[in-house]
C-alpha cells in the first residue's frame, strides 16, 4: 500500500512556518546567530527559533505559554501546520512523535531549586519532564485521537517517527497519521555537545574539510502520512509519497560514527531496497551533515560506498538551521517534500573545500528548475542509530 | 498479534536479575534488588554504567542468553524517564560550576536510547533498534511496533524491554507532586525475547494486547479486556489471575485479582514489571506472593490518568 504525504509543517530558526523556510532556503539566509532566549553563560552561536514562548502560543491561539515547555509549542505550532496543511479531519488520526530532552527547558530551571536544596520548591514545572508531555498535549490540542507513540532514539528520533507511522499505514493499522518531533535549545544540550567538544564557536561548515563542529538548533518538523486509499476518499492531494525507509545501527561507539560509516551505508542501502530504486535514482541526498569531524567524514565513505563516483546532488540543510537534534529528520523530511515540490536543491551554506580523503562536493548555490524524483534523507544519532528515508514524486 | 516468549529476564523490587522465584519486596524499599551483573557485564564496563543502564542491558542479556539467542533481528525498548541518574549527574555539575568543567560522559550515557545502542554495541547488532519513550505507555509502545516488525519479518526474534530507575532526586519529585498518593514508587527492567512462531524454545506466550489512548473510564476499559478476549477466543472464566494496575474495579469469575504495583512499585514501564510477575505465576515460582496455583492465563490491566489504558493477556502456549 502506498504511503503519501499529503500535509507538511514546519518552524525552525529560519522561519515559523513552510513558506518562510523556503524563503530563507531559496536566499540563503541561515537562522545561526547569537543566543537570545536560552539564559546561558556560554557564548557560543546557535539556531533559536526567533519566537518567545508567549509569541509561540499566541500564535497558535493559547491564551498563555503558562505550563507549556517550549518543546509542546514548538510541536503545536508545526503540527497544526501540517494538519491544517492536509485539511484531514484529526479524528481517527494517530500522532507518532519524537524528541530527545523532553520538557528539558523547564526542568533544568526547576532543578537549580532542587540542587540548592531549597526548603520551598516549586515542582510544578517537572510534569512536562517526561518526552511524552509533548506528545500528549499536541494529540490533546489538534484532536488526534488515534494511536499515540514517542520515540527517543537522539539524532534519527523523528525520521524514526516517520518510519513508524508509515509501516503502520502500510500494514492496515492506520489510515492517516501525523509524524516528525521536535526538540527545544536546553542548557543541558548546549553544554552537553560543548563537554564533547564538538561545537563550533563560529557558524557551521558542514561537509568542508575545515569544519569545526556543529551548532545547536531547535525546531519541529512534522508531515501527514496517509493510505492512498484514505487519501483518495476524501479527495486530499499528494504532496509525495514516502516510498522508502530503514533504520540500523552503526554498533561501533556510543556517539562517534565508524569510519566506514556502516550504520548509514545500511541504512541507505535498505531503504533504496525498500522504494524499489537504485542510487542512479536518487535525485538529491539531505544529509545528515552536522559539521562535526566525525558525522561527515563516516557519513561521506558510506556514500561513496552507495554512490560510488556518480554522487547525486546533496547538501545539508544544517547550516541554515543547526542540529534540531530529535527535529532533525522531521524537518528535513519536510524540506524534502518541499525540494520535490518546487524542483529545487537547496545550498549547503559556507562550504568551501571537499574533504580531503572523500572529495565530495555538495550543492552549493540554491538551484532551480530540477526535476526531482526521489529525495533520500538521513538522520543518524548516538547509540549509532541510523535512519534514511526516500521521499519521492507522487 | 499472539507473541510467542522464548527467554526472558528482569530486575525488580520482586525479582533479582536471573533469579528463578520472586520474593517479597522488602520493607519499605521500592528499589530493585541488588542484582549481580558480573554474570553479564564485565565489571570494566559496568563501572560507568548507572543504574538503568545496569538494569536493562543486564536484563537483556540475560533475557537472550535465556532464549538462547545470539543476535535478535531487532532490539525495541521502552523507558518512561530514560536516564535519570546520568540526566541529573550532569545537571548538577553543570548548575554547580556554572557551565564549566564539565565532564561528557554523564551526557552521553543520559540519552534515552542508551540502553537500546548499549545492547547493539554489546552484541555487535546493526538492525533495526527502536527506543519508545511514551510515558505510562512506553512499552506497549514497544509490543506493537514488534508486531509491525513481525508484520515484515515473520521468522524474526525481537527483544523487548521497558526499564526505568527511581533516584533520589526523581523520588524527591514525584512525591512533591504527589504523583502516586498511597502508592510506593518503583523501578525495574523487564526483556523479553519474542518470536511470531512458535519455536522450541517458546514456553509462554503473550496471547494478545490492547492499547487505547486518551481519557477512559470504567466502561472503556471494561469493553478494551472484553475485546481483547474476543480477539484471543477466551471467556472470561478463562482467566485465573488479574495483574491489576488501574483503580477500576475488575472482577472474573475465576480470577484472583491482585495489585501489581505492590511489588512492582510505580513508574512508567512498570507493566514490563508486570509482565515478569506474570511469567512467574504461570511457572508457578511466585508462591512466595500469589497463593493461587495451577495458573493458566494471566490478564495485565494498565491503566494512566487520562493518558490511556491498555490490556495484555498471557498464557501457556
Amino acid at each position: 500500500m502506498k504511503v503519501l504525504i499529503s500535509g507538511i509543517g514546519v518552524i525552525s530558526a529560519i522561519g515559523s512556518d513552510v513558506s518562510e523556510n523556503l524563503h530563507s532556503l531559496k536566499n540563503g539566509e541561515s537562522g545561526v546567530g547569537a543566543i537570545r532566549f536560552l539564559k546561558t553563560n556560554h557564548k557560543l552561536p546557535a539556531c533559536e527559533v526567533k519566537m518567545t514562548n508567549e509569541e509561540l502560543a499566541a500564535a497558535i491561539g493559547l491564551s498563555s505559554a503558562e505550563g507549556y515547555s517550549r518543546t509542546t509549542l514548538l510541536a503545536m505550532k508545526a503540527a497544526k501546520e501540517a494538519v491544517e496543511n492536509s485539511g484531514i479531519a484529526t479524528g481517527s488520526a494517530g500522532f507518532i512523535s519524537a524528541n530527545t530532552v523532553g520538557g528539558m527547558d523547564r526542568s533544568e530551571l526547576a532543578y537549580e531549586q532542587v540542587a540548592a536544596d531549597q526548603e520551598q520548591i516549586d515542582f510544578s514545572p517537572f510534569t512536562t519532564h517526561e518526552c511524552a508531555d509533548s506528545t500528549r498535549k499536541v494529540a490533546a490540542f489538534l484532536g488526534l485521537k488515534g494511536y499515540q507513540a514517542t520515540i527517543s532514539t537522539a539524532c534519527s528520533s523523528s525520521a524514526n517517527a516517520i518510519i513508524l507511522a508509515a509501516k503502520m499505514i502500510e500494514q492496515g493499522m492506520a489510515d492517516v497519521m501525523v509524524a516528525g518531533g521536535v526538540d527545544a535549545l536546553t542548557k543541558f544540550t548546549l553544554n552537553g555537545f560543548n563537554s564533547l567538544m564538538i561545537l563550533d564557536s563560529e557558524p557551521c561548515r558542514p561537509f568542508d574539510d575545515t569544519r569545526k563542529g556543529l551548532n545547536l538548533g531547535e525546531g519541529a518538523g512534522f508531515v501527514v502520512l496517509e493510505s492512498e486509499a484514505h487519501l483518495r476518499k476524501r479527495g486530499g492531494k499528494a504532496l509525495a509519497q514516502l516510498s522508502g525507509f530503514a533504520n540500523t545501527n552503526d554498533a561501533f561507539h556510543q556517539t562517534a560514527s565508524s569510519p566506514e560509516g556502516e550504520g548509514a551505508f545500511l541504512a541507505m542501502t535498505q531503504a533504496l531496497k525498500r522504494a524499489n530504486i537504485t542510487p542512479e535514482d536518487i535525485s538529491y541526498v539531505n544529509v545528515h551533515g552536522t559539521g562535526t569531524s566525525n558525522n561527515d567524514a563516516s557519513e561521506s565513505q558510506a556514500m561513496l560506498r552507495i554512490f560510488d563516483q556518480n554522487i547525486p546532488l546533496f547538501s545539508s540543510t544544517k547550516a541554515f538551521t543547526g542540529h534540531t537534534l530529535g527535529a532533525a529528520g522531521g524537518i528535513e523530511a519536510v524540506y524534502s517534500v518541499m525540494a520535490i515540490q518546487g524542483g529545487c536543491v537547496f545550498p549547503n551554506l559556507r562550504f568551501k573545500e571537499a574533504i580531503a580523503e572523500s572529495g565530495l562536493v555538495p550543492q552549493t548555490e540554491f538551484k532551480e528548475g530540477v526535476e526531482i524524483q526521489h529525495v533520500l534523507s538521513n538522520s543518524l544519532g548516538f547509540g549509532g542509530n541510523s535512519t534514511s528515508l526516500v521521499i519521492s514524486k507522487a | 498479534m499472539k507473541f510467542y516468549i522464548n527467554g526472558s529476564a528482569g530486575v525488580s523490587p520482586f525479582l533479582g536479575l536471573g533469579e528463578e522465584a520472586c520474593s517479597i519486596p522488602e520493607e519499605g524499599s521500592r528499589f530493585a534488588r541488588e542484582s549481580d551483573y558480573k554474570q553479564v557485564i564485565n565489571p570494566r564496563q559496568s563501572r560507568r554504567m548507572g543504574k538503568l543502564l545496569k538494569m536493562g542491558v543486564g536484563s537483556a542479556l540475560v533475557a537472550l542468553k535465556n532464549a538462547g539467542l545470539e543476535k535478535p533481528d531487532a532490539v525495541i525498548t521502552g523507558t518512561g524517564y530514560g536516564c535519570l541518574q546520568d540526566t541529573e549527574k550532569f545537571l548538577g555539575v553543570m548548575v554547580e560550576n556554572e557551565e564549566t568543567l564539565l565532564n561528557p560522559t554523564a551526557f552521553i550515557l543520559s540519552t534515552h536510547n542508551t540502553v537500546g545502542g548499549q545492547i547493539a554495541l554489546f552484541m555487535g547488532l546493526t538492525g533495526y533498534n527502536f527506543t519508545y519513550v511514551h510515558g505510562a505507555f512506553s512499552f506497549e509502545n514497544c509490543l506493537v511496533d514488534a508486531q509491525t516488525f513481525f508484520h515484515e519479518n515473520p521468522k524474526a526474534q525481537v527483544l523487548v524491554g521497558g526499564s526505568d530507575e527511581l533516584t533520589p532526586t526523581s523520588l524527591q519529585v514525584l512525591e512533591g507532586l504527589d504523583c502516586a498518593p498511597d502508592q510506593q514508587f518503583g523501578e525495574g527492567a523487564g526483556f523479553f525475547s519474542l518470536s511470531a512462531e512458535k519455536t522450541e524454545k517458546s514456553y509462554l506466550a503473550i496471547e494478545g494486547y490492547r492499547v487505547k489512548f486518551g481519557t477512559t473510564n470504567d466502561e472503556s476499559v471494561k469493553q478494551m479486556i472484553s475485546d481483547l478476549l474476543a480477539d484471543c477466543d477466551k471467556k472470561e472464566e478463562e482467566i485465573d489471575v488479574v495483574l491489576s494496575g488501574t483503580d477500576i474495579e475488575l472482577a472474573f469469575p475465576n480470577a484472583e485479582t491482585i495489585d501489581f504495583k505492590q511489588y512492582t512499585g510505580v513508574y512508567p514501564t512498570a507493566i514490563s514489571g508486570a509482565l515478569l510477575l506474570a511469567e512467574k505465576v504461570l511457572l508457578g515460582k511466585a508462591s512466595a506472593l500469589i497463593d493461587k496455583k495451577g495458573v493458566e492465563r494471566v490478564l495485565i490491566v494498565n491503566t494512566h490518568s487520562d493518558e490511556g489504558a491498555s490490556c495484555m493477556l498471557v498464557g501457556k502456549c
